[in-house]
């Protein structure tokens, strides 16, 4: 499966423990619409899908593939601690705002966009949200995919590195990361997003060496199995240590890697290998 | 041949019964069966109707899923008699509003009374543990995906399910729908004050929603084997009227509808029953009613309605009522609503309260959702 990327947007910032960063005034500079009542995680959403789509007029059947690895936590923690800690029942709206469909309805009203929106959440969001996009793209379902990977950083950050299990000093970040795919015919200069599915080393060698990569910006998965992950690690290990410097870390590595990556240098050639899918990206 | 969907196998553990064949039984001849659940913790107790699956165990066990599951998914692989190589390679979509929650309310709940210092809220965070625990319940090394899009979330794990399949992407996949109760929903839905202590789709006296738990799973498979079955297609599109709520017109809804029956190749006309969403609640029954009287002149199909045997199952409901309601076709009935509906007249919907034949043809299944997210499916029965 495969689609030409029309446009990116990323956003990728350090949080510390002294308060997240500030977003109104960039919402309100690459948003349509001014968002009201709405929570960190549909900010970073607006914010990521604003700054991808531009001033560009999508159709409106333009499908929303959304996915996360948290989700929108910080509204789950706030309903949480109503119902657990302080024996009240939620606010209304924050319970709203922990149900998936809600950062993509705010998106979509945004943009104006009335066709498929999905929210997929899991640890490998990039790949299941490109995997679905691109399987409505190549069924005719929509000429247009906007595909998203939003990761909240609640503070304290002390209690979010015990989530992600990462060490105490880890520096964590929040992001939203965006791709406005379209049908390839659509727009034959615009690079190529390339999905293809692999049933394991043997079968990921062989289509490795098909593609004659090894020198590529490659992020490997922590879902590759070990075995795996070692011998590929080898085999990059030219296009590793070309890996951009350390990140600040959220849950979904392999979008904020490839977003950075991307804007850094649009016009690369990127892999992303996980157990399941190796993703291509670049002309 | 064109690809198909079809319907290999399927499970069901809902209010009931622990089974399919339970289910149904009491679908077509016995009486639905509301308890209760209380959230006694609160400043404000709650306690409101609800319908749980039977299984002696408190509600809010953080255990219940890891025994209850398990059946659900070997029944229907063991109907789609899937070996074990194919399970192997077997995707698994799973659809969900809730997933694990309840195990992250027990552990904070739990951190709170032994350890309050160092409770955190959302110990458990993420979306991915149901479906790999289903991996290792049917053996499968694939791919796993987990939607999470409110009402429709199951619904959309269907449809995705049925892209794969046409695109010969894969030849099994095993599509969960996975509700259990939990504090978040129910005290959730009684902050929107949306919750009743009955079920009165398109009723004069529909007042509001009753949560369900459900456990739904179904094999769907390329090749036909002896499924009288298959998805044909459907659609999913938005509705930008508010995050509650579907545009009161129903134009939106009529649209998902019709965009479904044209991807299925089938005409309105052609429509032998819906399986409506039916919650219940006065808004989404009116644009409901409006959006199929839009498409449906001069004259609605058969409905059915089934939150009224299983309450509202949220992320579940698109594979908890497509598993009964094909199920139930394939006995040859089209299900009732139980007993004692008052039909409102403004809205001119009148659910079957007889079972009906069911007649080899297309079957539209509506699933609506917040966040504006509303899925239509068409089964077609052979």
């Amino acid at each position: 499966m495969h689609a030409h990327c029309l446009a990116r947007g990323h956003y990728l910032e350090a949080v510390h423990d002294d308060g997240l960063p500030v977003l109104a005034a960039a919402l309100k500079a690459a948003c349509r619409t001014p968002p009201r009542r709405v929570d960190r995680f549909i900010q970073l959403a607006l914010l990521g899908s604003a700054r991808c789509v531009g001033t560009r007029t999508l159709d409106t059947d333009c499908g929303l593939y959304l996915a996360s690895a948290l989700g929108p936590l910080a509204s789950n923690i706030r309903v949480q601690q109503d119902l657990l800690a302080n024996h009240v029942l939620p606010r209304p709206f924050d319970f709203i705002h922990t149900l998936g469909g809600s950062a993509g309805f705010y998106v979509a009203s945004n943009l104006g966009l009335h066709g498929p929106n999905q929210f997929l959440g899991g640890d490998h969001a990039l790949a299941d949200a490109m995997a679905t996009a691109l399987a409505d793209l190549a069924a005719g379902v929509v000429r247009q995919a906007l595909v998203g990977v939003v990761e909240e950083a609640p503070l304290p950050l002390a209690a979010q590195r015990q989530r992600l299990q990462v060490a105490a000093d880890a520096t964590l970040a929040e992001g939203s990361h965006w791709w406005l795919l379209a049908t390839p015919s659509s727009d034959a200069t615009a690079p190529i997003f390339h999905l293809q599915r692999h049933t394991g080393a043997h079968n990921l060698v062989a289509q490795l060496d098909a593609l004659e990569a090894d020198a590529v910006p490659v992020w490997l998965d922590t879902s590759l199995p070990l075995d795996l992950a070692h011998v590929l690690r080898q085999r990059f290990a030219q296009a590793a240590n070309a890996r951009p410097t350390a990140l600040p870390y959220h849950a979904s590595g392999a979008a904020a890697w490839l977003g950075d990556l991307q804007t850094r240098e649009p016009a690369t050639r990127a892999l992303v290998i996980d157990r399941h899918y190796l993703l291509r990206c670049g002309a | 041949m064109e690809p198909r969907a079809h319907l290999l196998g399927l499970g069901l553990a809902c209010a009931l019964g622990p089974t399919l064949e339970d289910s149904l039984a009491t679908l077509r001849s016995g009486a639905p069966s509301v308890g209760r659940v209380r959230l006694a913790d609160l400043d404000e107790p709650l306690d409101s109707a609800y319908f749980r699956i039977s299984d002696g165990a408190e509600p809010f066990d953080p255990t219940r899923l890891s025994h209850l599951l398990p059946p659900v998914i070997e029944a229907a692989l063991n109907a789609a008699r899937l070996s074990t190589s194919t399970r192997r390679m077997m995707p698994i979509f799973v659809g969900s509003s809730s997933f694990a929650i309840a195990q992250s309310e027990h552990h904070y709940a739990h951190a709170l009374r032994h350890r309050p210092e160092h409770a955190m809220a959302m110990p458990d965070a993420g979306f991915g543990s149901v479906a790999d625990f289903a991996a290792r319940i049917a053996g499968s090394d694939a791919q796993t995906r987990s939607w999470h899009t409110a009402c429709t979330s199951a619904a959309n794990a269907l449809l995705a399910a049925q892209r794969l399949l046409a695109a010969g992407h894969a030849q099994h996949v095993l599509v969960l729908g996975v509700e259990l109760a939990n504090r978040t929903s129910l005290g959730g839905f009684q902050a929107l004050q949306l919750l009743a202590d009955a079920v009165r789709p398109f009723d004069a006296r529909r007042a509001g929603i009753v949560l369900g738990e459900g456990i739904g799973a179904i094999v769907m498979g390329r090749a036909r084997g002896n499924s009288p079955w298959h998805l044909a297609d459907g659609a999913t599109n938005s509705d930008l009227h508010g995050v509650t709520g579907a545009h009161p017109e129903g134009r939106v809804l009529a649209a998902v509808q019709q965009q479904a029956l044209q991807r299925a190749g089938c005409r309105a006309a052609d429509v032998r029953a819906i399986k409506a969403h039916a919650t219940g609640t006065p808004a989404n029954d009116t644009a409901e009613a409006r959006a199929m009287h839009a498409l449906f002149l001069p004259k609605l199909p058969p409905l059915c309605t089934l939150k009224p045997w299983l309450g509202h199952t949220l992320g579940a409901c698109g594979v908890v009522e497509l598993a009964l309601f094909a199920a139930a076709l394939r006995d040859g009935f089209i299900p009732a609503t139980p007993a004692g509906t008052q039909p409102d007249p403004a809205l001119d919907v009148h659910p079957l309260t007889s079972v009906l034949p069911a007649r080899p043809g297309s079957y539209l299944l509506n699933q609506f959702g917040f966040g504006g997210n509303n899925t239509s499916l068409v089964l077609e029965v052979d």
